[in-house]
């Protein structure tokens, strides 16, 4: 996507024929992309959305016996609780489980499994 | 009479009462300096400059203090950990949550204004070990805060009013793992304040800010960066992330100009990444409050693998030394140490275990290094080791007292021990986790049954006088009194005077939930008051999976006691 609103920004600036529809969308991300970066206070991290966390560790935990035994395993053996979740999922629900660290600990306190300190 | 009509009353008479007042809610420098000779107030953090929580006030004695009843008790409306200290000026108390302040008439409990603050959701994600706040500073009509998301907020004793309010500088931010709950200490007119955030590779400091204005004076980093002294003790450039926080409160000795305060690990907790002393962390550091010069410090655990803040307040005393009377600092450390260091240039006085120790053997008293063994060598070279105490320490953030009287310190000890493991560390960045996710441990018990103890120790040796089993460790401050009577808390809600000399328990009421913080005792028309907040929670009530604190009600509230009348 990146690449080719650069390879279209090249073509405008060089004044090549560009169709209308890539002009337009070209223009909707130069605004969007604006709008975004003006925001005075944007958070550089988004709030906590639990309901998607709550759902992949109780897949982890009630539905996948392979990860939900590794997960045990870990635990038993010392592993705190997050870190070894974290380990388990993709690298996007990983980044979600970080932003919502605090519910996460709750949750997996009411689990069973309290992170440790 | 109408309720309404009543109500209305009620509301004038707590005005005029407040408005008669205002002409003493003043605090200047001086009732500062002398808030432990004047029990009708509660002005410093630790009763007063010292930190020594020891209170003159005697009408509560081991005899009555059976007749100890509730006067009032006062809902928080909040379902986090309340680890406050009280404050009271002209019968009024201030206290706070994580997220309101409150004055409080207190003789009846009547709130007299109540200031909710918001922070962002997204601060959660940096705060390790309990959403909470300790408490406020109180300064020239001011009651001053530091909330979550690192701003500090100055507020009308007599009204609430916001009078300023500033975010600590740059880089401070929750992106780069930096979170406030500790309280203010206002020292020779600047006010100290420090900072949390070690689990999240930040980079740790103090900082010293006009309590008039809120304009920032100073900030002394507890790291050193590449080239500057103790860089030397960091590998490559891990102190740029290396931890250091300073999350506890100090204290102060007016006569040497000097605050004291405890600074905390570093990060990450796996040490393999960070090899060296990790200098200023885990230190006991005195400071100029008007610059932030660190005049000396004592580093307690070099190179530390297990989480062992130094953060317990120093408690000033003048204690005899060799036959002398010697003014010092004592920390009871959370490594199991109980430091002694000479009150002018730190210099290491005892230093004695007074907990299940097995990292070192004890402290070399020419180098004042530990002299670790094969348990902390061990770690430091990845295997899996059992360690006493564990990550939480034998003592944690929780206060002792220290009574004049008997010469002995009373602390809230922790019993558990850990197995240990330091796998290969991760790459860090500000901001990122770098506590417990980079090691690992499991809880070891000698006794599942006895996870604490308070203890009255001697604090040249560490030996105790007596010591008191618990169920799960107190994370309760305790306090002293002139009449023999220790108080404290139980996270399962007891609330507790204990005989001074023998640790027997004299009387215990149950509050509505688990006690973690820090009584207080002042005095009001010629009659003693006890005060203190429950609420469970914070990091052992959150983080250690204690079985006996399983069903524990939460829920925080401020409770007042005395003696019953009749």
């Amino acid at each position: 996507m990146a690449s080719r609103t650069s390879h279209l920004i090249l073509a405008v600036c060089s004044r090549m024929p560009v169709p209308r529809q890539d002009v337009l969308r070209l223009f909707v991300v130069l605004l969007l992309g604006v709008i975004v970066s003006a925001g005075p206070d944007r958070p550089a991290r988004a709030a906590c959305d639990f309901a998607p966390v709550k759902q992949q560790i109780d897949v982890v935990l009630d539905r996948d016996h392979e990860r939900g035994a590794k997960f045990r395993r870990e635990v038993a053996s010392g592993s705190d609780s997050i870190a070894a979740m974290e380990a388990l999922v993709s690298a996007e629900m990983r980044e979600k489980i970080d932003i919502c660290r605090y519910d996460v600990a709750e949750y997996l306190t009411k689990r069973g499994f309290p992170p440790f300190h | 009479m109408s309720r309404t009509r009543h109500a209305a009353l009620c509301a004038a008479a707590i005005a005029s009462t407040a408005l008669l007042a205002g002409g003493a809610l003043a605090q200047t420098a001086d009732d500062l300096l002398n808030d432990h000779k004047t029990p009708s107030d509660v002005l410093v953090y630790g009763m007063g400059y010292s930190g020594q929580r020891f209170s003159p006030l005697t009408q509560i004695n081991k005899e009555n203090v059976k007749r100890l009843v509730p006067v009032w008790g006062y809902s928080l409306a909040d379902n986090q950990g309340a680890e406050g200290f009280p404050v009271v000026k002209d019968g009024i108390v201030y206290t706070t949550t994580h997220s309101a302040t409150v004055a409080v008439d207190a003789l009846t409990g009547k709130t007299i204004w109540r200031v909710a603050h918001e922070y962002p959701p997204e601060t959660l994600r940096v705060v390790c070990c309990g959403i909470v706040n300790r408490g406020v500073a109180i300064y020239n009509g001011k009651v001053i805060r530091q909330l979550l998301d690192n701003q500090i907020i100055a507020l009308d004793a007599k009204t609430g009013k916001e009078i300023w309010k500033v975010h600590s500088p740059e880089p401070v931010t929750i992106e780069n793992g930096y979170a406030m709950t500790g309280t203010p200490l206002i020292a020779n007119g600047v006010m100290v304040v420090g900072v949390a955030g070690a689990e999240f590779s930040h980079r740790g400091f103090l900082e010293g800010y006009d309590p008039d204005t809120g304009k920032h004076l100073w900030r002394t980093y507890t790291l050193p960066l590449k080239g500057e002294p103790g860089s030397e003790t960091w590998e490559g450039d891990s102190s740029l992330t290396g931890g250091g926080s300073s999350w506890v409160t100090g204290s102060y000795d007016p006569e040497l100009d000097l605050v004291y305060w405890g600074i905390g690990n570093p990060s990450p907790w796996n040490p393999r990444a960070r090899a060296g002393d990790n200098l200023y962390t885990n230190a006991v550091w005195a400071v100029r409050p008007k610059t932030g010069e660190r005049v000396w410090y004592y580093q307690t655990t070099p190179g530390d693998p297990f989480d062992y803040d130094a953060v317990q307040t120093p408690v000033v005393a003048t204690i005899p030394v060799n036959g002398q009377p010697r003014k010092v600092v004592m920390q009871a450390n959370r490594s199991g140490f109980l430091y002694v260091l000479d009150a002018k240039d730190g210099k290491l006085l005892a230093a004695n275990t007074f907990g299940k120790v097995n990292w070192a053997s004890g402290v070399d008293m020419k180098t004042g290094r530990p002299m670790v063994t094969d348990v902390y060598k061990g770690a430091l070279e990845g295997k899996n080791v059992t360690v006493w105490p564990s990550v939480s320490g034998v003592t944690n953030w929780q206060h002792m007292a220290f009574s004049p009287q008997t010469g002995l310190l009373y602390i809230n000890t922790l019993h558990v021990g850990m197995t240990y493991e330091a796998p290969e560390p991760p790459k860090l960045v500000p901001g990122r986790p770098s506590g417990s996710g980079t090691v690992k441990r499991t809880v070891v018990t000698d006794d599942p049954n006895i996870r604490g103890y308070l203890k009255a120790v001697d604090p040249m040796t560490g030996k105790s006088r007596w010591e008191t089993p618990y169920r799960s460790p107190n994370y309760s401050s305790t306090m002293v009194t002139a009449s023999g009577l220790v108080f404290t808390g139980v996270m399962t809600g007891e609330f507790q005077a204990l005989d001074a000399d023998s640790g027997k328990v004299l009387w215990s009421f149950q509050t509505p939930s688990g006690i973690v913080a820090q009584p207080i005792t002042w005095e009001r028309d010629g009659k003693q008051y006890v005060t203190v907040m429950s609420g469970l929670g914070g990091v052992y009530a959150q983080r250690a999976g204690d079985p006996n604190l399983a069903n524990v009600p939460l829920g925080a509230s401020l409770w007042t006691f005395a003696l019953f009348d009749k």
